[in-house]
């Protein structure tokens, strides 16, 4: 058997989808950190917007709650917790490895996106507070996409039968 | 139609009658005035009438709220009472503000004094602030033991000040000692920046060793009004200090006292704000010298009692229908069970005057999709009982009252379908009997468990959405015909609804029931057709035939709207998977005790967070599943919202007992 074959039987592949899955963190972590500067500079203004600005500031965080869910639901597909792993072949690696895709990358942009959305919507809410709630359902048409990327992540983890 | 229906109101009245009746319309409540600057330009006005105004009254009053908001401010930072979650105007009876407004000497006596002492904590303020200043200033001289004030003595001079941080006193000194008898360096404080230093001399050498001290970057300081040495003078002003901050205790103390009048100053503060807009209002009148004129809005409803004031002071009115070309104010008239969800019209935009209200069509509509999104029992039960002890505890009006009630019905729905697809805090119940009591028990779905048919809930979620699309098209149907325009209405959305309702037919019955596919086919090629020669039919010439296609082009719109409705499968299974994830993390420890307490940390902590996350997807995507998919294709926006003078109250809310 080869290094490479050794390496990459099914269960590294549907590990490395759970690794990938969990990435979307990384479009959170911007798009958090970029809405949460714009928020900063708000309460400069007026500290009473803390509420309204943090609402704001944590709508990027979802892609990373999202991206955690599928890479655990592909650990505990693989039975890693509670110490019983199962052996998969290659094809059902693959199929969990493609589940962690969608999300993976999904997620990373969106949340980006996300939080420039949100940033704007929080000078929005600088000058008219009143009118916070559209700059937040602004802020959650980015999620749209990262929401229908979880739904194919999931319908794909469903879908693998071990 | 739940817009309410408007009247122009026109008066013509006796000057003499005009100050009773503004008062009587602005108690009212229901009459928002048309300003009439164009009658002004108009030939058949302009020389007969001027403007009414009332201005410098106007601005007294101004000064009067300003004043009293100024005492608010003041009191509020003594009101050690715990702001509460929501604010809520106070109810009071018409007679009481009456009673109130008599007499405001009273109050304004208590504002006065408020303020006075906002005054003095100022003052104070800034007296402690200079206090401040100087010890910062004194500090580096603590060692220094003379007057300061003392800059001579009858042979010498004493100069005190600093050096560059970098210069070598000692040297200075051993130079300086050998040129000038007399003469003697000694460095006080030395810091990072600069060397505080004072030295003596002979005040014949005073002047040649100032330049000398002055090439080696030496800054006089002064002390100012300060005197005696350092440390005594710091003594004193640490006493000083002390007592002004003694007064700004008692000061502080003070208002406290005051802060049980704060319900009558927020009262006072309403009732001169309604005057005062009363007063502004009057720039929208115009007057002769006997007489004035004014025009205003009125909810048909409020006609009667209008009727009966105006006859009262006898001035001359009428009440006409608007006309197509004015656009009068918009307010929503809906069942008190749909009312809620005024919220989400409101949020987008009011519907234009004589345009179509969707409210208590999408409330149904809104509750299922928000309920699905949700889609856990336990969840809803809790968002309810929330709402529900909100509402008891406080007396909610407006956009808050609306939404909170709105969550209300949500929440209920939420347990419904929650229920129906067996989610109670995700599997919980699973867990904990599998971890602790290694039983399998699972609280069965009622209908069937969307994670482990997931293709089931979206069918049933698309369709639920070309359900809702076809509504918004029929009310375009409904308005279309209404203006008598049949043909449009066949053309544009009959046509449509025979397409998409023949698309899902054919489909279905290809996967399902052999005998609908047929009957689809024939009515997708009959719609699609219908779609290409109509399509055009307002242009000319070959535009005819870019319009069919690009009508028929519009079949990818439309499926992007029917596909945005996977939204509710999508938000529906994040909530279950989540709440899945959460319980399992927290059954990783087993039993035991410590398994349960971490288990119970991890079961809080996660659903708090699933319930915060989902229950803002749920809302906005329904919001948005209105917004663009269903109000796109029909609403009309752009009314302005009523605004009725003598109802913009900021802390009370004053009950007519008369109408």
């Amino acid at each position: 058997m080869t290094l490479f074959e050794s390496l990459f039987d099914g269960n590294t592949l549907a590990l490395l989808g759970a690794a990938i899955a969990s990435l979307a963190g990384i479009g959170s972590a911007i798009g958090v950190s970029i809405a949460g500067q714009a928020a900063a500079g708000v309460i400069t203004e007026d500290p009473k917007k803390f509420g309204k600005t943090l609402v704001l500031q944590v709508l990027p965080g979802t892609q990373g709650i999202y991206g955690f869910v599928v890479a655990f639901l592909i650990i505990l597909k693989l039975g890693m917790i509670g110490g019983g792993m199962v052996d998969l072949t290659v094809a059902q690696g693959a199929y969990l490895f493609a589940a962690g895709l969608p999300i993976g990358i999904v997620g990373i942009i969106s949340g980006i996106q996300q939080g420039k959305a949100a940033a704007a919507g929080l000078q929005l809410t600088a000058k008219r507070p009143d009118q916070m709630t559209k700059g937040v359902i602004y802020a959650a048409m980015v999620e749209t996409y990262a929401i229908l990327a979880l739904l194919i992540s999931i319908l794909i983890w469903l879908g693998t039968n071990v | 139609m739940s817009i309410r229906k408007m009247q122009k109101l026109a008066v013509i009245g006796l000057d003499t009658e005009k100050e009773t009746l503004m008062s009587q319309l602005s108690e009212l409540g229901a009459v928002e005035l048309i300003d009439q600057k164009d009658k002004l330009e108009d030939e058949l006005w302009k020389d007969m009438v001027v403007q009414d105004d009332n201005l410098a009254y106007a601005q007294q009053l101004d000064q009067k709220v300003n004043r009293a908001q100024a005492a608010l401010e003041i009191i509020e930072r003594f009101d050690t009472s715990k702001s509460p979650l929501f604010s809520t105007r106070k109810r009071v009876k018409r007679a009481d503000v009456k009673a109130m407004a008599a007499d405001l000497s009273g109050v304004e006596s208590e504002i006065d004094q408020i303020l006075g002492y906002g005054e003095e904590m100022h003052r104070i303020n800034e007296a402690i602030n200079k206090m401040d200043a100087d010890l910062l200033y004194l500090g580096p001289w603590k060692a220094y033991d003379l007057p300061m004030e003392l800059s001579q003595t009858k042979l010498c001079a004493i100069h005190k000040g600093t050096f560059p941080a970098d210069r070598n006193l000692d040297e200075m000194q051993k130079e300086l000692q050998s040129q000038f008898e007399g003469f003697f360096l000694q460095a006080v404080q030395k810091t990072k920046e600069c060397t505080y230093a004072a030295w003596v001399s002979l005040k014949e050498n005073d002047e040649e060793l100032l330049e000398a001290m002055k090439g080696n970057g030496f800054t006089e300081v002064t002390f100012g009004e300060l005197t005696g040495t350092p440390a005594e003078c710091t003594d004193r002003l640490l006493a000083a200090l002390e007592e002004k901050k003694k007064e700004l205790v008692d000061l502080g103390n003070q208002v406290g006292s005051h802060v049980a009048s704060k319900e009558a100053i927020e009262a006072y503060f309403d009732i001169v704000s309604l005057e005062s807009e009363k007063e502004k209002n009057r720039s929208k009148l115009l007057k002769t010298t006997q007489t004035f004129f004014l025009e205003g809005w009125i909810p048909e409803i409020c006609v009667p009692a209008a009727e009966k004031i105006l006859s009262e002071t006898g001035c001359y009115y009428l009440f006409v229908e608007p006309e197509a070309d004015e656009k009068p104010p918009v307010v929503l008239d809906n069942s008190a069970i749909v009312t809620p969800f005024e919220a989400v019209t409101e949020m987008y935009a009011l519907p234009a005057y004589g345009s179509f209200d969707p409210t208590k069509i999408f409330a149904g509509f809104y509750v299922v999709f928000f309920g699905m999104m949700l889609s856990d029992a336990a969840y809803g039960i809790l968002m309810s009982l929330a709402c529900f002890i909100i509402l008891k505890k406080y007396d909610l009006e407006g956009m808050a009252y609306k939404m909170i009630k709105m969550f209300f019905y949500c929440g209920l729905s939420t347990a419904f379908w929650g229920a129906l697809f067996g989610g109670w805090f995700g599997d919980i119940a699973t867990v904990v009997a599998d971890v602790f009591f290694g039983k399998e028990f699972v609280i069965k779905p009622i209908w069937f468990n969307p994670i482990e048919d997931p293709i089931k809930l979206l069918i049933f979620s698309l369709a639920l959405g070309v359900a809702h699309l076809f509504t918004g098209l029929g009310i375009k149907a409904y308005m279309d015909i209404k203006d008598g325009r049949w043909f449009d209405a066949i053309c544009d959305e009959g046509f449509w609804i025979v397409t998409i309702t023949g698309i899902c037919a054919w489909l279905g019955g290809s996967m399902a029931i052999p005998a609908i596919a047929g009957v689809g086919q024939w009515m997708t090629i009959v719609g699609v057709l219908g779609l290409l020669f109509t399509g055009g039919r307002k242009r000319k010439g070959f535009g005819k035939v870019i319009g069919g296609l690009s009508n028929v082009y519009n079949i990818t719109s439309y499926l992007s709207d029917i596909l945005s409705y996977s939204r509710i499968l999508a938000l529906g299974l994040a909530t279950g998977v989540i709440a899945q994830v959460v319980n399992t993390m927290g059954s990783i420890f087993g039993g035991g005790i410590i398994g349960a307490i971490l288990l119970l940390c991890i079961f809080i902590f996660g659903h708090i967070l699933n319930i915060a996350i989902n229950v803002l997807g749920a809302y906005v995507h329904t919001c948005r599943l209105q917004y663009v998919e269903f109000f796109g294709k029909f609403y009309e926006d752009g009314g302005e919202p009523f605004e009725p003078m003598g109802n913009k109250t900021k802390y009370i809310r004053i009950e007519n007992d008369k109408y």
